[in-house]
């Protein structure tokens, strides 16, 4: 089971961009998301804001997949200013893994004990319900830092390495790392 | 005494730093203070530090304030959930401990009890929140508080000669929107460095005390190097401590060291941290080798 709620829609629209690619994930069978009738909403309040694309996929979470549905859609999604994305933390970071635009995501996605999901991926989600991502280059705080520090880093790395095992890259460093290479 | 009152009164702040023993025999730890550190405005009392189980911070604290020193109550989110740390501030307060140092702390799996839980609730920058909050007369959940508020210096950490001083700033700069009231800075043994990094942290009006470690030995220097994070002891200062090694072992060089680095970081800070790690005797050689005596 995964449950996620849209995020306040002052806070999706300050989001795009010119050209906006808006992909929905619906992977998981259990997937509680935002019903229909709001996300056709949604679509059409971003129709008049922006240059809108639109995918429907599933398993974003799932590399293989993904990389296929970024070569089939390659001409909108190389075009993009911006991708907004409606799945869990999973997915969010792994499509921000594999582009070089900014990726956010207009859900928060919500804790519920048993399967998640498939999320064959080295990215996790947590569902902490307030999802950081769109303030953190899409690197999850909460699941990247042994500390799941939301704040910054905790001073503990040594040559961006973490204190609890010298063979984890420091979360926070790998956020500055990823912001610094966008610039 | 508050330590945001002697920054007011643009007075060159210095604090000392005892760690409470594994046991509660403090004797030697009162004896050595009473001694050794009534040169200083206040003596951080650590957190069970390194994730080490220790004797309570704020036990220490009182024992200290109760043998006329002004204690630096040192508080970690790893030991306990937003309830406790604000319920410990509550009591630090009730003590007429004020100065406290609000901190994330190591990992347990670093410590001597490395199959606990950390907790890890709240974050330093949220600590800092909280404590502000309870000053303002509410909890971090905007429970009201009964009577009299709370009153703090809410102090901080950071580490200047880290190896990404970027993420230090950032960090930084999170606390001092958070409410931090001063810095005490990680050991410090590159002037420039700091000078540099203090160009930037300078901006954030808010007062950094320059911390320092009186190095015991190259071996000791060696072993910061390889395991403290944000620590970084140029092979020079390593060299100086090797080549005369019973100097090292007496103290002149580590004091030597020490006395040359703040002289030459003290223009650019508000206050110095002393962390002597048991040479509380060597603290007060340290402060006469200053080129600039304090205007107190």
């Amino acid at each position: 089971m995964l449950v996620t709620k849209l995020k306040p829609l002052d806070e999706i629209f300050s989001l795009v961009q010119k050209k906006t690619v808006l992909i929905c994930c619906e992977g998981c069978r259990d997937v509680h998301s935002p019903d229909d009738r709001a996300i056709a909403t949604l679509r059409g309040l971003l129709f008049s804001r922006t240059d809108l694309s639109f995918v429907v996929t599933s398993y974003v979470c799932y590399r293989e997949h993904l990389e296929l549905l970024i070569q089939n859609n390659a001409s909108i999604i190389d075009d993009a200013d911006v991708i907004l994305v409606l799945s869990c933390g999973a997915g969010v970071q792994t499509i921000a893994d594999f582009v070089s635009c900014p990726v956010y995501s207009i859900c928060d996605t919500i804790s519920l004990p048993g399967y998640q999901g498939l999320t064959p991926s080295e990215f996790n989600c947590i569902g902490c319900e307030s999802c950081h991502l769109n303030k953190t280059a899409s690197i999850c705080p909460v699941t990247s830092c042994v500390k799941g520090l939301v704040n910054g880093a905790c001073g503990g790395a040594k040559n961006g390495m973490c204190e609890v095992d010298v063979s984890i890259e420091c979360g926070w460093v790998r956020i500055f790392e990823r912001v610094e290479s966008r610039k | 005494m508050l330590l945001t009152e002697l920054f007011g009164q643009r007075k060159f702040v210095i604090t000392g730093e005892v760690g409470p023993p594994k046991g509660i025999q403090i004797n030697d730890l009162l004896h050595s203070a009473d001694k050794h550190l009534r040169c200083v405005d206040a003596i951080n009392v650590t957190d069970c530090q390194a994730s080490m189980m220790k004797l309570g911070s704020l036990a220490t604290c009182k024992a200290l304030l109760d043998h006329g020193h002004t204690p630096v109550f040192q508080l970690v989110c790893r030991d306990r959930n937003r309830i406790a740390l604000q319920s410990d501030l509550l009591s630090a307060a009730f003590f007429g401990i004020n100065n406290v140092l609000l901190l994330t702390g190591d990992h347990t799996t670093l410590g001597d009890a490395p199959e606990s839980k950390p907790v890890y609730d709240l974050d330093s920058v949220s600590l800092i929140q909280a404590a502000a909050a309870l000053e303002k007369g509410f909890d971090l959940n905007g429970n009201k508080l009964e009577g009299e508020l709370p009153r703090f210096a809410k102090g901080a950490v950071v580490s200047p000669c880290s190896d990404n001083v970027d993420v230090q700033l950032f960090k930084m700069l999170a606390k001092v929107n958070a409410g931090a009231d001063f810095f005490q800075t990680q050991t410090v043994y590159e002037p420039e460095k700091f000078i540099d990094f203090m160009e930037i942290a300078s901006g954030f009006g808010v007062p950094v005390m320059l911390g320092m470690v009186i190095l015991k030995s190259a071996n000791m220097a060696r072993f910061m190097n390889k395991n403290i994070a944000g620590v970084s002891i140029p092979q020079g200062i390593i060299d100086e401590l090797d080549n005369d090694k019973d100097k090292a072992r007496s103290g002149v060089t580590g004091v030597n060291i020490a006395t040359r680095v703040i002289n030459e970081c003290q223009e650019f800070c508000q206050g110095l941290h002393i962390m002597p790690m048991g040479w509380d005797d060597k603290v007060a050689e340290v402060l006469t080798g200053l080129k600039n005596k304090r205007n107190s």
